[in-house]
Formats: structure tokens, C-alpha cells, sequence
């Protein structure tokens, strides 16, 4: 069972701490909110909870109404790993009370309740019976005493953007792309290039593949660790050419064809700033969806898991993906929500193919997500073209 | 063919009624036929006022009817510096209308929300966009929840904004507020003009009393106004329309038997 604590708040204390200034998670294990005066139900608590998160979001789950947008919060808590649930002027809690510690108890928060000055009489016989503890004010974490509200982090920003993009290299076939990049460019220019170039080939040095799809991974490997900007592309698949003619092998690529097979399978573009703005709907289900199809899994394995596949840390058996940990909380709240639903194991996914489609295509519409949202039926007969490779063993 | 309403069934979903409240707003700024008269009342709150305008706090004027609190704060307004807005409190007000009526002063427009939760993110949102001084005017018509109500908008927005409730009996209304009371920073309390306050005030707001001795002010204050500067600019205004250029008590006496005061 989960703890109660109380504190009072000094005379004329606002409780500036407990207000975020904006509506961007933070790396707080914490939860706080300020009690709404005259609320006739947990509703807008349930949503400054939501809020508390950055889920400002989806009107559908709020049209559902409190019980939704709890089974939310709850489900986010957890999968956050959060901890504790901090309420200011709790005394404007009013009738509500029993179902706040309800709320606290199931989503595993120690519930503290901050009252205003002389209002702790307020709830005084039910916190008595429920044996809550009553502390000193300031005994509560420095960033609720601050006399300004919270800064919140500022959502990272993506890397790529603020830096000087890569000079574009003339496009040259591989066995002088190097040489004639070296020549053209300034010193400066050619040097980044070849931290590119370089890093791209150890890693097609070190590899074994020897097929289409093998070369494809590589590249997906490659793109992700050096850029996915065009120049990088370039440098990195001329990189992989030279590599791979050392390790016996001839390869042809149709850079559009190539790239976009790639980018499709083996490449995810999202960054932190992108998982931090699918915290933002309250229902974690399409954030979730569009995750897992970011990070390449199809639509009907999707919709073959059920909630308890779900490691207690988001990662998936059988998913050797890399997704950051923001995005494996997204994962994380959408099996809390379906296990809180009440079954035992229950799908991780309740929608069917195409809503999950329409789903994930109108939350990355949404957000403008770098996510492709083109499902195209799989012709065996243009398997060879799908590449973009041609791969020869050199004899 | 039998018409839906006359089986009793709506035609369709009904729109709420919804009320204009910019009667309910008053401008900003002085509105005075007079000039401004500076009670001894008036130059205490100044002295608070800017320091509650500059550090966003919550202020609170209590006082009589008559003795130039909304006056006070139409001036407040208009020095600021800062946009500004005076929502009047109506009698017997709805439990919403304090939100209803401060987000018509800030914004203009009738509130688009139509649930509580919905009208504070609305005010909120206004009032950190708007960056202004709040004059919350009549505010012992307003009940506990409704002033616990403008705590709970002054402790959520960001950044801060100054906060001035204004009423006669403000003082215990906002006690029974105990989070609202402990935050007001600033509390003066206007009162009615005795004395010496009361002779140059009154020489201060007509030309006509400069030269008139302290007694027939005394009488006129005695036997109508009572310290009360509503009633005095209503004698003067009386006056005015009698066309005297120079109040003798005789004219007091005529103008207090028009305004019908004993």
C-alpha cells in the first residue's frame, strides 16, 4: 500500500514549485499538480495529472471521460517509473479525496497532499483513518519550494538542425570518389567528409555481409551512425563500396531505389525531440503503434503481441530493435493501459490492420514525424529492383 | 404530418443561452466630470500600488460606498503602464461568472469554453498572453468558492500578473478565503473624509468651495454628504446645474432639498 503524507504550507505560501511552465515532460520521478477549486469530480485533476506528463492531446480520450483519462495517467505513471504524486492546496480536494489515494494506490504513488495554511482540518478525520503521515513543509523537494515555478527541460533539439550541414561531394563512381572530394573541397570540408568516409568503411570492413538484404542492413547501419542527410548518404554508400570490393565483392546501388528501401527497413529517424512530442496524447495507443513501426516491426507482428511480451523495461523478446528509452516508455504505457483494462494478457494493440495504418498515419501527419506511412504490397516479381543492389563476388 | 414539437421532441440540440457581460466591464481609465480629488485615502494606496503591479502580488481595497475605490482603481488602471481591465462583480453572481466576467474584460469576448475546466484554461492562457493588472471590482458580491476561484487563476498563470479586488466589505469577504487572505499582499481600507481631509478635499474637486468657510462644508457634510465624496461631487454637480458661482449655505440648503436628503 502506498503511503500518505501531509504537509501545510506556510502563510501566504503560493506554491510556485508545483506550477510547470510548460507542458514538456520532465526528468522528474515526480508528479505535481495544484488542487482546482471547486471541481465536481476527479476529471480536471485526472487531466493536470496528464498534463503534468505533456499529454495535451487527444480529445478522444477526454471525450471518454475521467475514468479514460485515468486509466492514462495510471498507465503513464507507471511506465514512467514515477513514483510519487505531490498535490498543492489539496484541501480544494473537497469530496474527492478517496478517489485521489485510489488513483495514487493504483498507479503505485506515494500520494503526498500539501494544504494551504489552517486547512488541513479540511480532510483531518479521513487522513487520521487512513493513518497519513503529516510532515514538515520543508521537508518536500527543493524544486516545490522554489519560489518560481519549474523550468522545464527544453525538448532536445534535433542535432541535425542547428549544425553546418555536410558539404555535398561531387558524385563520383567509388573508386575515385575519395580522391576527387580531397581535391575539390577546402581542407576543412574534405576533413569532415572523411570522418564519414571512414567510419563507414570500418564498419563495411568488419562486416560479413555477402547479399542484398545483408548490404542493405549495413547501409541502414551506416546511415544511422553517420547521417541520414544526402551527402552523408552518399559518402557513406561509396564508403561501403570500397569496403566491401576489399572484402570480395562488386556492388552496384541505385542511390534512390537503395535509399529508400533502406530508409524503410533499417533506419529510424526519429530523435528524442520526436518520442518527446508522442508524450503529448493522453492515449499512448498509436504513439506506441508508430514506435514500433518506426523501429521497422510490420503491422500484423504487432498485432501479434500481447501486453506481456512487453519487458517491465519496454523492450520486446524477439525484437532486437535499438529504441531509446523514451520511446520504449511510449511502449511501456500503451501494455500498462491494456493490463489496467482489466485481462489478464490481453493484446498489446485492441485496433485491427487498417485502423492501426490509419492510426499511425494520422498521429505522424500530426506531429510530422519522419516516419513513411506508404504500405505497399511486397511483388515477388520485382524483387530484384526493390534493392536497388547489384552484389558480384569478384572471382 | 405531425410536426416534432408537437409531440414534445426538440428539433435539434438547443444552444445554451449565452449572456453578453461587457456591461459588466468598465474601461480602464478615469472617467471624472471633476478633478481627481487625492483623499488621504487615495495617497495610501498609491504607495502600495506600484510595488503590487511590479512584483505581479494580489492587493485588496476595502471601504464605504462613495469614497473613491473604483475611482482609485480607473486611475490604477490608467498609470499602470500595463493593459488593464475592471470586471464588476453583479449581485448574486453564477457560480462561473467570475470567470465569465474576467475573461470578457481581458479578452473582450464572451468566454469560448463552456465547462469550468474549459473557462480556466481559457483565462489562463489569456492572461499570460495579456501580461496585465486584473481589477476585480465588487467583490464582496462574490462568494468563497468564486474568490478561492482568482487564487487558483493568480497561482497557475505564467508569468504572474498583479491582482486588485475592490469592494465594500472586500476585507471579510476574502477572509472567509483563507489561501486567497493569506496571499494579499497590500490592504488599504478608503474612508470617509473628516476634518481637514474633508475641507481640502472638497476645495480640491470645485472652484466654487475654494473660498467658502469651514462651516457651511461642515453643515452641507453634516446634513447630506457625511464624509462621502459620491455625495459631495453630487452636490457639485447640483450646484452646477443651479448655475451658482459661489456656495453660500442657503445654496447648500436648496440643493440638499432637491437630492431629497433629510
Amino acid at each position: 500500500m502506498t503511503g500518505i503524507h501531509v504537509y501545510e504550507a506556510p502563510f501566504g505560501e503560493a506554491l510556485d514549485g508545483f506550477v510547470r511552465t510548460t507542458g514538456e515532460p520532465g526528468e522528474e520521478r515526480f508528479i505535481s499538480v495544484i488542487a482546482r477549486p471547486s471541481a465536481r469530480s476527479l476529471h480536471p485533476l485526472a487531466a493536470d495529472v496528464m498534463r503534468s506528463f505533456g499529454a495535451v492531446r487527444d480529445l478522444y480520450t477526454k471525450a471518454q471521460g475521467m475514468s479514460a483519462l485515468l486509466l492514462s495517467a495510471t498507465a503513464w505513471s507507471l511506465a514512467r517509473g514515477l513514483t510519487d504524486l505531490y498535490i498543492g492546496e489539496a484541501q480544494d480536494l473537497e469530496a474527492h479525496l478517496d478517489e485521489c489515494v485510489e488513483f495514487a494506490h493504483g498507479a503505485g504513488l506515494d500520494l503526498h497532499l500539501v494544504y494551504g495554511f489552517g486547512q488541513v482540518h479540511v480532510h483531518g478525520p479521513a487522513l487520521i483513518e487512513r493513518g497519513a503521515g503529516y510532515h514538515d513543509f520543508n521537508t518536500l523537494p527543493g524544486a516545490l519550494r522554489a519560489r518560481e515555478s519549474r523550468r522545464e527541460l527544453q525538448a532536445v533539439e534535433d542535432t541535425d538542425a542547428g549544425d553546418d550541414p555536410l558539404p555535398a561531394p561531387p558524385d563520383e563512381p567509388w573508386m575515385t570518389f575519395r580522391a576527387i572530394y580531397t581535391d575539390v573541397l577546402d581542407p576543412e570540408q574534405a576533413g569532415r567528409c572523411d570522418e564519414v568516409y571512414l567510419a563507414a568503411y570500418t564498419l563495411g570492413r568488419d562486416s560479413t555481409a555477402t547479399d542484398k538484404e545483408g548490404v542493405s542492413r549495413l547501409l541502414g547501419e551506416a546511415w544511422s551512425a553517420c547521417g541520414t542527410d544526402d551527402a552523408s548518404r552518399l559518402i557513406a554508400l561509396r564508403a561501403v563500396q570500397a569496403a566491401l570490393f576489399r572484402n570480395g565483392f562488386n556492388m552496384h546501388a541505385d542511390m534512390r531505389q537503395t535509399t529508400r528501401y533502406v530508409m524503410e527497413n533499417y533506419v529510424t529517424a526519429l530523435v528524442d525531440a520526436h518520442y518527446a512530442q508522442m508524450h503529448s496524447f493522453a492515449d499512448p495507443w498509436r504513439a506506441a503503434a508508430t514506435v514500433l513501426h518506426a523501429h521497422h516491426m510490420t503491422i500484423p507482428d504487432m498485432l501479434s503481441l500481447r501486453a506481456r511480451d512487453v519487458s517491465t523495461d519496454g523492450r520486446i523478446e524477439g525484437f532486437d530493435a535499438e529504441v531509446p528509452r523514451s520511446g520504449r516508455e511510449i511502449i511501456l504505457a500503451q501494455r500498462w493501459r491494456r493490463l489496467l483494462e482489466g485481462d489478464a494478457n490481453p493484446p498489446l494493440f485492441r485496433a485491427k490492420e487498417l485502423m492501426v495504418r490509419a492510426g499511425i498515419r494520422a498521429f505522424a501527419t500530426e506531429l510530422e514525424l519522419p516516419v513513411s506511412t506508404n504500405w505497399r504490397i511486397q511483388n515477388a516479381g520485382r524483387w530484384d529492383q526493390r534493392h536497388g543492389l547489384r552484389i558480384k563476388a569478384i572471382s | 404530418m405531425t410536426r416534432l414539437s408537437e409531440v414534445g421532441r426538440a428539433r435539434g440540440p438547443e444552444r445554451p443561452f449565452r449572456p453578453d457581460f461587457n456591461h459588466l466591464v468598465l474601461p480602464p481609465r478615469l472617467e471624472l466630470t471633476h478633478p481627481l480629488a487625492e483623499t488621504p485615502s487615495f495617497l495610501r494606496a498609491v504607495t502600495g500600488m506600484r510595488s503590487l503591479i511590479d512584483r505581479a502580488q494580489i492587493g485588496l481595497i476595502d471601504g464605504p460606498p462613495g469614497t473613491g475605490k473604483t475611482t482609485f482603481a480607473q486611475w490604477a488602471a490608467e498609470q499602470s503602464g500595463l493593459p488593464s481591465a475592471i470586471a464588476v462583480m453583479p449581485e448574486n453572481p453564477a457560480p462561473l461568472d467570475l470567470l465569465r466576467i474576467s475573461i470578457t474584460a481581458v479578452t473582450g469576448c464572451n468566454p469560448s469554453g463552456q465547462t469550468k475546466t474549459e473557462m480556466e484554461a481559457e483565462m489562463i492562457a489569456a492572461l499570460s498572453e495579456w501580461q496585465g493588472l486584473l481589477i476585480l471590482d465588487e467583490i464582496q458580491n462574490v462568494r468563497s468558492r468564486g474568490l478561492n476561484e482568482s487564487r487558483y487563476l493568480h497561482d497557475m498563470t505564467r508569468p504572474k500578473f498583479p491582482l486588485l479586488l475592490v469592494g465594500a466589505g472586500a476585507l471579510p469577504a476574502v477572509k472567509e478565503s483563507a489561501p486567497l487572505d493569506s496571499r494579499v499582499r497590500f490592504k488599504r481600507v478608503f474612508k470617509t473624509l473628516r476634518g481637514e481631509d474633508l475641507f481640502a478635499t472638497v476645495r480640491t474637486i470645485d472652484p466654487r468651495f475654494v473660498d467658502v468657510a469651514d462651516n457651511v462644508i461642515r453643515y452641507a457634510d453634516d446634513r447630506y454628504a457625511q464624509g462621502n465624496l459620491r455625495r459631495w461631487v453630487s452636490i457639485v454637480e447640483t450646484l452646477q446645474d443651479f448655475g451658482v458661482e459661489r456656495a453660500e449655505r442657503n445654496d447648500i440648503g436648496d440643493v440638499i432639498a432637491v437630492t431629497g436628503a433629510a
